[in-house]
């Protein structure tokens, strides 16, 4: 898991591609957040084990496809865990109807699927961030 | 474990064979580690491409040729970057960026290697066409729908679907049509995710198109969009004499169950091919309820072993209905079928 604690704000991504993770993590330190980064199913649920309601980043950014699991089954898991679990994107490959439906009725916000441009991206997530007033 | 066998063995061999097995092994260790350092140096090759391709997108600044080293200056390396961005990213500062190393970069090898006896090199030509489908050469495409390596002419369907020109449609389905029916599905692939204006040319096509394969792959193709207009074209080849086109045009019927087809795919439960026979045993239970018992119990003493068997399975299917009818067959001929049909688990209850 990639990212230092910072008194930044900050937001989490589960993703297995390190370009994607790369490009994210710089487009959202320069607009003042602080990108938490990590790889797979596993890592993902650690950065979470023992957090608190109070203690979870602003926005998450959810992969479908990783190497140890489903992303949308972590969702899953997490929403469950806790009541106040922050707003979330899917930024995935999986564009069938089924499958943007599935994220969809989770409870996403949204589901951007790839190719994706980072500037849309950009725009949904500072949006959202703004409109809870962050 | 008695090891005196294999010392003797290893006693019988000479110096000089064992000279030739620690030659042969080193040969090959030596073989395998420049493999790996080859791999490793094209994985970090990769990387620094890849890194100065996302600085571009980052900075958002306009690519420039001399922020890429010259050893980075190779063909595949860079097709191969490319082609993983394009599935990644569709910004503007990408766009430009792919445009910038197609144009001036990439395409200068496509139009060098268009006529190469190299498969490599072909199948690269058709690689850039498919980042910079505007700029593909309809000719070459159409050469590599007609090329000897079955790669390159999958290649060249995707393509010609993503293209979807007229002229260029004519040629892959005349090229799918001589596809043995496994190699096919690699085309069936490519069809189905290309352009909508494929579908537009066949559906235009199928009115007048005389040859039996093309026309059967038609409509094996449209019924796959569950267009029901398809219905209005293929009355003839429900009744053609090539057994594969009515097949395929039955099936195509199948897909459209209404009370308007139900009376005519129950008619072909009559039809002297037992294929056809099949396709229908199997529809039945979800067609039609009670008279499907009755026709399913007419075809389970049919004379092909593959239609009695299916008609028991579907009968079994069936429920409790279905289980009574199988029950009362005494047949010699269907007790096969129905033994096995009845030790099937029920649908409708949970197998622990």
């Amino acid at each position: 898991m990639k990212g230092k604690k910072t008194d930044k704000k900050e937001i989490f991504l589960v993703e297995d591609d390190e370009d994607i993770r790369r490009l994210l993590h710089y487009a959202f330190e320069k607009k003042g957040f602080s990108l938490i980064t990590a790889s797979s199913v596993k890592e993902a649920l650690h950065f979470f084990k023992n957090k608190k309601n109070e203690e979870l980043p602003l926005l998450c950014i959810f992969d479908r496809i990783l190497p140890d699991g489903d992303g949308l089954e972590v969702y899953h898991k997490l929403k469950h865990k806790f009541s106040d679990f922050p707003p979330s994107l899917f930024l995935t490959k999986l564009s069938a109807e089924h499958d943007v439906m599935a994220g969809l009725k989770e409870g996403a916000v949204d589901y951007i699927t790839k190719p994706f441009s980072l500037t849309v991206l950009m725009e949904k997530a500072l949006k959202l961030l703004k409109s809870k007033g962050k | 474990m008695n090891l005196i066998p294999f010392l003797r063995v290893i006693i019988r061999i000479t110096y000089s064979e064992y000279l030739f097995v620690l030659v042969l092994f080193s040969l090959l260790f030596i073989f395998r580690f420049f493999v790996i350092l080859n791999n490793r140096r094209y994985n970090r090759k990769e990387e620094y491409l890849a890194s100065i391709f996302l600085y571009v997108m980052e900075m958002k600044k306009k690519f420039s040729w001399k922020s890429v080293p010259v050893y980075l200056h190779d063909p595949h390396l860079m097709l191969a970057v490319l082609e993983d961005f394009d599935s990644k990213f569709s910004d503007y500062y990408w766009d430009h960026l792919k445009k910038e190393v197609l144009e001036k970069y990439l395409s200068v090898y496509s139009e060098k290697w268009k006529k190469s006896c190299f498969w490599s090199r072909r199948s690269f030509v058709a690689r850039v066409y498919f980042l910079d489908s505007e700029k593909a050469d309809p000719l070459v495409v159409g050469r590599f729908l007609q090329d000897k390596v079955p790669l390159i002419r999958m290649l060249a369907a995707s393509l010609a679907a993503f293209i979807a020109s007229p002229k260029l449609l004519h040629t892959l389905f005349k090229v799918m049509k001589k596809e043995p029916i496994n190699g096919r599905y690699a085309y069936y692939d490519a069809i189905l995710n290309g352009d909508s204006r494929v579908f537009s040319y066949m559906k235009e096509n199928i009115k007048t198109e005389k040859d039996l394969e093309i026309r059967s792959l038609y409509i094996d193709l449209l019924s796959a969009r569950f267009d029901s207009s398809l219905l209005d074209y293929i009355e003839d080849d429900l009744h053609s004499k090539n057994i594969n086109l009515r097949l395929v045009a039955v099936r195509a019927l199948l897909k459209f169950p209404t009370k308007e087809t139900e009376k005519k795919i129950i008619g072909f439960l009559k039809d002297p091919s037992a294929k056809i026979r099949v396709e229908i045993v199997k529809i039945l239970p979800s067609l039609c309820g009670k008279l499907a018992i009755k026709k399913l119990t007419d075809t389970l003493n049919d004379e092909d072993w593959w239609v009695r068997f299916n008609s028991a399975l579907a009968l079994k299917k069936l429920g409790k209905a279905g289980k009574a009818v199988l029950e009362k067959q005494k047949d010699e001929l269907t007790q096969a079928a129905v033994k096995y049909a009845l030790s099937l688990p029920d649908e409708n209850k949970k197998v622990v």
